[in-house]
Order: C-alpha cells, then structure tokens, then sequence
C-alpha cells in the first residue's frame, strides 16, 4: 500500500518537476510547481510525518507560491524565448559531464541500499513526525535557534518594508501610510481599468 | 515499507532537475522557482532520514 | 466486525465518505433555497414557490438549468487553466469534510464500535487550513485564466482578501488549541462535553476567539458583508464573470460548501461540536440513539450558522476595499494576537 502510494506520488512530483522546467510560461511554471509540492506534502504522509506534510502544504502552497502566482499576474512576465545554443561543443560537455554526475548518485544510491547496516524503519509505532514530538524539540532543546530564526525573518519582514517605502516619491509616503496595504494599490496601479469606490479613498 | 534509498533516489532526481531549471531558465521568478523546488529535494532527504532514524532532529 | 481486513475497511469508509458527500450537497442545496426565502422574507417578498411545495424541488430544477445550458468558453481565455480553475476550486472545498467529528464513537450490537467521523488524525486542523488555503488558486486561476479586466480585478481582490483574513482565522485558532493540547478535532470536541455536555470553548475562555473567527470566516467565504469580489455594482460578477452552465455551477456549490465547512469548523472548536447539553443524563452515551441525537445536535448548530450567514446577507451593506483591508490588518489581526495572549495568560495561571 505505501510502495504504491509511494511510487504513485513520486511520479507525479517528477512529471510536474519535469513539466517546471519544461514549460515557458511562467504561470505554467507555478502551477507545476504547485503539484510537486502537495505531491511531496502525501510522500511526507507515507514517511509518517503528518504535520511536516500539513506544513508544507500550508506554508509552500498556501503561503509562498501564492505570492510568486501575484507576481506573475500583476507584472504580467512574458513566456520566455528559446534562444539556439551557439557553441555545439557545449552539448557534448553537457551530455559527459551529467552522465558522470548520474554514475556517481547511482553508485551512491546502490551502496546505500545495499549495505548490511541500512537502517531500517521501526514500524508504525513512530512518533517522528507527530505535532508533539516536534513541538517538544522546537521549543526546548532547540529554542535558541528557534529564537534566532524568528529574529532573522523579523529582520526580514523590516528590510522589505524599508527597501518597498525607500522608492516612493515623499508625497507618495504620505498616500502609502493611509492605504495600508501596498498590495492592493499595487493592483489599482496596475489594472487599468479602476473601479471606482462609493467615496474617494481617504 | 518503502526502503530509504528510493526516496534518496527520488530526491536525487528532484534536485537534478531543480539544478536543471536553474541553469536553462531566463527569468528571475523561473529561476526562483527552480530553487524551491531543489530547497524541497533536500527536505525530503531530511524527513526520511529522521523516519529512518527515529529522530526527530 | 473485523476492521483489519482492508475490503471491509476500505467499503465502510467509502460508504461513509459516499454519505457524507450526498448529504453535504443536499443540505448545499437547502442552503441555497433557504438562502432565497429568508432573503425574499426579510425584503418583504414571497421567493420561489412554484416547484413543489413551496418551493423544496426549487434546487432541482435550478441544477437542470444549469446542465442544459450552453457552455461557453472565452476565445482568448487560457484553455488548460480556464478548466482547471472550477475543478481546484470544488475539491479544496469538499476535502475538509475528511476530517470533521459529525458525531461521537458509537457501539452497536453484532458490528462493534463505529465512529462517526470518516477519518481521524493527528493535525486534522491543520489539513483543514492547509486545503482550505488551495482554494485560493482556483480563484486567482480563474480570474486571471478568463482573459477579462473585471475577472482578473475580481480574482485579484478575492485572493488578496483570503489570504489577509487567512491570518486572523489562523491565529483566531491558536486559543482554542493551546486550551486542548491537540490539533485532532475528534479529541478537541471530547474535552468540551466536560459539565454534562456545556463545556464549550466559547463560554470558557475563547469568546474573542470566536468573535474573530467568524468575521475572519465570514470575509474567508467572501460573503456579505465582505462580498467584494462578487460587487456587481463594480465588477461585473466578479472571478466568475466569464464562467456558464456547469462550470459556474462548480463554483457557486463551492462557495456554499465553503460555507458549510466553515460553519462546521466553527461548531467543532467553539460550539462543543456534536455535544447537546444534558443529552448524556437522558440517552446513555454510546448508543446508537445517543449518537444520532449528537449528529442531529451537529446538524442543528450548523444550520443556526448557515442561517446567521443569511440574516448578515439580509442586513448589512458592503464595505469597502480600503476598510477591508484596514479592518483586518489595524483590528482583526492585533486583536487575535491580544487573543492568544490572553490565553497563554490564562493557561500559564492554570485557569484553563
């Protein structure tokens, strides 16, 4: 049930992985990379790792990839061109050099799998990637680094709040503060066709 | 029960193409694209070696 | 009976997942016909009475409608993405019924124990956001994929508007899983039958908590008075502009089973779930009688719910985006911070 399960989503994490690469359109690019993730998020399941995989749903579909999809519709990025390779020589340093880097992860993988010692997983019983044991981890053996992370996203979040205000014009502020989410003036900037409000905004 | 290597194997491949995509795309968000999807291939790798191990870190 | 054997496992589950998947579109289409008499009520109309009596084969007559129309598709819209949209769009809304508790563990003679959830987890609440936070997509998609300024305008506000609100609807939570330690939602409705089945979350320290999650629920199910991407003063109709026949079909049930999920969300963690209070000093619990009187209690608090959304939709006007946004990041999300505050306060004193 699991080697299906597993073998089932593995291909699908694959065929769209190939697909994001493959296609030109960027928003074709997201929507693969959409089906890799929530078909990483099942093989999590069949690793017994629950919450890593509601997580990664939450975080990487939810969060991250929403946001990359708003860019691709506001700034409107264009299919990208193939441009023809210029030098043949390229191709064939190409071709050597990943059949070298494809021997080496195959002989790395084989002798994983087949040394005496590979660890063996314990059953069901496994508590790994339960909501408690991780809890437990996060917020006491590992608070400190926990803590920094935090600081250094915090740090994040006010880098890009000074870097988006920086390039307005100081009139410009004044509007920004009022509308309080630069998001969706970015979308009136961008449409051109505005709806108008009952009242004027602000 | 699906032994370790597979899923190395499969993150191996992940991340091949992940470099792939790096390397033959044009555009920023592509090629951010692509990065997320190599960040995902090492994920993996460390989800299954904490089920194998039994540890959680 | 032998629960380890996969084709009877499997077959029950099917049957219960089957049951669950007609009974939710049937209590949709109630909804939906409810939705137009109490409206029609509260502005001084009659509603459709004519199908039936008074109306109750009305959903029925619209889902024939809605087949035997043409399905048009736009000539510049995005082919692959125009039909993926409707599709990504029903499953994130019928996913999270998977999870939720519609009534207790039963014992029935000859068959054994029998839950009435079709399926039980670790971080049942989490799948929920996390399904619940796909559905985004199929809105964005939508709008963008229909190749129209109204469409796009419309599926740009309404995905901005989820993912603000999914914020405060996400920390809104935070209360009531910190007061019952886990993220299963069987086991989070168990802890509130404490004080013969009243120890609901609401009247023990989650008020506010509740408070802000139905606003935030309410502007989530892009609902009046938070129904800014379906404005049609301004925009049309807003992501759906361009969708006919079955396909709008899609999303219009989607919002309405998005209604319903919410709703059952908000009975679960907050409402004691299928808990009917005193029921267990009547009916012992366990049987078959106690729990289809608890699925009932459910049933009845979801519905109390789904006719609040209706009230709301008879009475209040729109907001506008400004105050929107302003309302949910100034107001909302500050105010489910002090939420969680307030019950790690509690909890670190140990009153909860």
């Amino acid at each position: 049930m699991l080697t299906i399960a597993f073998i089932f989503f593995g291909a699908l994490a694959i065929g769209c992985a190939i697909s994001l690469v493959a296609q030109r359109n960027p928003l074709y690019c997201a929507i693969s990379l959409i089906g890799v993730f929530i078909s990483l998020a099942c093989i999590y399941v069949t690793l017994a790792a629950p919450f890593i995989a509601a997580v990664q749903v939450v975080v990487y579909a939810g969060a991250i990839m929403v946001l990359v999809v708003f860019v691709i519709m506001l700034l409107n990025v264009e299919a990208e061109e193939r441009r023809p390779i210029k030098r043949g020589s390229l191709i064939a340093i190409g071709v050597i050099l990943s059949t070298v880097l494809l021997a080496e992860a195959g002989f790395v993988i084989y002798y994983v799998g087949a040394s005496p010692n590979e660890l063996a997983a314990s059953g069901n019983l496994s508590n790994v990637g339960l909501t408690g044991s991780i809890g437990i981890g996060l917020f006491t053996t590992y608070l400190l680094p926990f803590e920094i992370t935090s600081v250094l996203l915090l740090m994040a979040i006010v880098g890009s709040m000074t870097l988006a205000r920086r390039t307005l014009a100081p009139s410009e502020v004044k509007r920004q503060a009022d509308n309080v989410d630069s998001l969706e003036s970015t979308v009136n900037r961008s449409a051109t066709l505005r709806s108008v409000p009952a009242k004027p905004t602000s | 029960m699906v032994p370790l290597s597979w899923y190395l194997a499969l993150s191996a491949v992940l991340f091949t193409i992940g470099v792939t995509g790096v390397i033959v795309k044009r555009n920023a968000i592509s090629m951010f694209m692509c990065i997320e999807l190599m960040l995902n291939a090492v994920n993996l790798t460390l989800v299954a070696f904490s089920r194998f191990m039994n540890d959680v870190t | 009976m032998d629960w380890d054997n996969p084709l009877i496992f499997g077959g029950m589950k099917l049957l219960g997942a089957s049951i669950a998947f007609v009974g939710v579109q049937v209590v949709v289409a109630y909804t939906v016909l409810a939705e137009r008499r109490v409206l029609a009520f509260i502005q001084g109309r009659i509603g459709p009475n004519r199908v039936g009596f008074q109306g109750v084969l009305q959903p029925f007559a619209d889902l024939l409608k809605f087949i035997f129309k043409e399905d048009i598709v736009p000539d510049k819209s995005t082919r692959f993405v125009y039909f993926l949209a409707p599709i990504v769009t029903v499953m994130a809304a019928f996913l999270p019924i998977a999870v939720y508790p519609f009534g207790p563990d039963i014992t029935l003679p000859f068959i054994g124990t029998i839950s009435l959830a079709l399926t039980r987890f670790d971080v049942a609440l989490l799948y929920v956001l996390g399904v619940t936070s796909v559905g985004v997509y199929g809105i964005a998609l939508a709008g963008w994929s229909s190749n129209n300024k109204y469409s796009l305008m419309g599926g740009l506000r309404s995905s901005a508007q989820m993912i603000s609100y999914e914020l405060s609807l996400g920390l809104s939570l935070i209360g009531v899983v910190m007061q019952a330690g886990t993220l299963d939602l069987q086991e989070i409705v168990v802890q509130q039958s404490a004080y013969n089945g009243l120890g609901w979350y609401i009247f023990w320290a989650q008020p506010l908590g509740f408070l802000i999650y139905m606003i935030s629920a309410i502007a989530e199910t892009n609902r009046v008075p938070f129904d800014l991407p379906e404005a049609e003063t301004e925009l049309v109709a807003g992501f759906h502009t361009e969708y006919s026949a079955m396909k709008f079909a899609l999303f219009f049930l989607a919002e309405y089973v998005n209604m319903f999920t919410v709703s059952m969300l908000a009975t679960t963690l907050f409402l004691g779930g299928w808990n009917v209070p005193f029921l267990n000093l009547i009916v012992a619990p366990g049987t078959l009688l106690f729990g289809v009187l608890s699925a009932l209690g459910f049933l009845v608090k979801v519905c109390g719910f789904l006719f609040f959304y209706i009230w709301l939709r008879g009475t209040l006007p729109r907001f506008r985006f400004d105050q929107l946004m302003n309302f949910g990041w100034k107001f909302l999300l500050p105010l489910a911070i002090l939420n969680i505050i307030i019950t790690a306060t509690l909890a670190a004193l140990g009153w909860v």
